[in-house]
């Protein structure tokens, strides 16, 4: 079996599990539960297998360019929505965050997925570390953003209890905290061996400076409790914007030493 | 009772700097002006400004200190008052013992960025050297003084490796070989064609091909790869020509009379490495050789000498960046210090609370 084999197989997966999760959604069933559980899980091995396919034929983590951050981060997407179903219990929210997993794909999709050799600056051990912190941060915002969402959009909230949506938004947010740090962090230590300078503010830098700083305003207000719920979804909203404009958008509007972000 | 007012405000003073609320502040004025500064380019030549926004925005841009706005006084006024702020808090949770160790490693971490920040943009010493190849060199310029290293470093030589099977190809195909020979692709050095007396040089290379016919001049009208084509010139016993080859149109010239027939086979160059190869010398002696590559810098007495650019025609010299940075230290030890904070805060403290019996 092909990389591309296996992840379009995991694709499939993925998108046959909204079918039980749009039941699910209004109606909370056991049996199709584990249909879904089980349709994501399978994907997600998949999906991983693709990935270990890929490292092995490219002979580097697959982190080099578009198609395979984008790939990786949807991987890191279905993973944090595991580990958050398996702790917050957040088997509701599977359709719309497969929904936006299905999107990541069908945009990785939309790249050249062709293996090309690693360019001098990115030969670094930094490359696995630093990138998959980020985008293992980038999965569990992007959990919060999905409980934002539904907090904020005017959707059927039988099914759901609003200090349960917030209570997601916060633990998602709290873990993946740590992680944006670190991921910043090392790339801030990758900078100084490569360029001589922990810190340039290059536009990907600031901005995943602004992303750090949205979040670290996020649980400051949490922990002073003067801010409704509804305000803290607007704050995690914007967030998570962010993590999206620091993670694309800076490609294509604001030039910097990321390029081969592109 | 005037003693009593300044006492009630400078106490109000100092529990609104160690309040969360001033640090939520903070992070709210932050985070607009962090975005503008990654919005508007900044630290370019006001004529740049000037056609990208106008004589006025410019001018307005300039006097709000848009242009260097992580350089700006408010700016800096925003970071020490954050210090202040993390400092207060921390000095008052040590103070109430309300903090667990977490809270603390993070607050000190915050504190040794800001420091460490100011101490690399007050001491750092930072400045290129361009060295051809043979070339020594025994100081550098930063901030517009000469800087001393101690030491001599000399370009022994400068190295471009491209990836193999990858890039630019010239395919030569002789009247005994149906196989063509292929050469790398070096413009302006003669190369020998194997098995004949022939040798060939690439005298100009365009990515888009046009030809005026007016002046009969040939330039690329884009900076793309639509009609890559090179011009090659021949030379041999009684024989002395040059040909346009093109990429996308092996066959352009039709019937080839020459004994050689040229194949040009364009792709994008991917570089695999940029190496220079230096000697350290101290006293006029050699004491040491090194390489120098991208996310390989050679340290050395304290200064971190790292590859920042070179000759992309012919790999004469080299561009090398020298650093002595006081700072960097300081900025991994707070890194360290706020991973272990966040981990002890958010992952380690909470499961051990948990695991601890709760007492009635």
């Amino acid at each position: 079996m092909t990389e591309s084999n296996l992840l379009s197989i995991a694709f499939f997966l993925y998108v046959a599990s909204l079918v039980p999760y749009v039941r699910i959604f209004f109606k909370k069933t056991t049996r199709l539960d584990k249909v879904a559980s089980f349709l994501v899980l399978a994907g997600f091995l998949l999906h991983t297998a693709a990935l270990a396919i890929r490292w092995k034929a490219a002979g580097h983590a697959p982190l080099s360019n578009m198609y395979e951050s984008l790939s990786f981060f949807s991987w890191a997407f279905v993973l944090a929505f595991l580990v958050s179903n398996f702790f917050l219990k957040i088997q509701r929210l599977g359709f719309f965050i497969m929904i936006c997993n299905v999107a990541i794909l069908v945009y990785a999709f939309a790249h050249d997925s062709t293996i090309l050799p690693l360019m001098p600056a990115l030969q670094s051990n930094w490359l696995l570390i630093h990138v998959s912190a980020c985008f293992l941060s980038y999965g569990a915002f992007a959990i919060s953003f999905v409980a934002s969402l539904i907090y904020l959009l005017p959707l059927p909230k039988k099914n759901f209890s609003l200090d349960q949506l917030d209570e997601i938004m916060y633990k998602t947010i709290l873990f993946g905290f740590p992680l944006l740090t670190f991921g910043v962090a090392t790339g801030a230590i990758w900078a100084n061996e490569a360029w001589g300078r922990y810190w340039s503010w290059d536009p990907k830098e600031t901005w995943s400076l602004v992303t750090w700083l949205i979040y670290a305003l996020y649980l400051h207000l949490r922990l002073m409790k003067a801010w409704s719920a509804k305000k803290l979804a607007w704050v995690t909203l914007g967030g998570f914007l962010s993590v999206i404009f620091t993670y694309v958008g800076v490609n294509y509007l604001l030039a910097g030493l990321h390029s081969y972000a592109q | 009772m005037k003693l009593n007012k300044l006492n009630k405000v400078m106490g109000a003073f100092f529990e609104n700097l160690v309040s969360v609320r001033l640090t939520a502040i903070l992070l709210f004025i932050l985070i607009p002006v962090v975005i503008v500064g990654s919005l508007i380019p900044q630290g370019r030549a006001f004529s740049e400004y000037v056609h990208a926004y106008g004589l006025k925005t410019a001018e307005i841009f300039y006097r709000l200190y848009l242009t260097a706005i992580f350089q700006s006084p408010g700016f800096l006024i925003l970071i020490v008052l954050l210090g202040m702020n993390v400092l207060g808090c921390f000095i008052k949770s040590l103070a109430e013992k309300k903090r667990s160790l977490g809270f603390i490693l993070i607050h000190v971490s915050l504190i040794l960025l800001i420091v460490g920040g100011m101490v690399s943009a007050v001491w750092r010493t930072r400045g290129e050297l361009i060295l051809e190849e043979g070339q020594t060199a025994t100081s550098f310029e930063s901030n517009k003084k000469m800087i001393s290293l101690g030491f001599e470093i000399r370009l022994k030589d400068f190295e471009l490796q491209n990836y193999e099977n990858q890039g630019r190809k010239l395919l030569v195909f002789t009247q005994d070989r149906k196989k063509p020979y292929a050469l790398a692709f070096r413009q302006g050095i003669w190369m020998a064609i194997p098995g004949t007396s022939f040798q060939c040089r690439v005298e100009k290379s365009v990515l888009d091909f046009r030809h005026d016919t007016q002046t009969g001049e040939v330039f690329s009208a884009s900076g793309k790869p639509v009609n890559p084509a090179i011009q090659v010139h021949v030379k041999g016993k009684d024989t002395d020509y040059t040909q346009w080859v093109f990429s996308n149109f092996a066959d352009f010239h039709g019937k080839n009379e020459n004994a050689l027939i040229f194949q040009y086979v364009w792709a994008p160059e991917i570089p695999k490495a940029f190496i220079s190869h230096v000697e350290i010398l101290e006293n006029g002696e050699v004491v040491e050789e090194r390489t120098i590559k991208v996310n390989h810098p050679l340290r050395y007495k304290g200064f971190s000498i790292y590859q920042a650019s070179y000759d992309s025609r012919e790999q004469k010299w080299t561009g090398l960046e020298v650093v002595k940075d006081p700072g960097v230290g300081i900025i991994y030890a707070s890194i360290i210090l706020m991973m272990l904070g966040l981990a002890m805060n958010i992952y380690i403290e909470p499961i051990l609370k948990k695991k601890k019996p709760t007492s009635k």
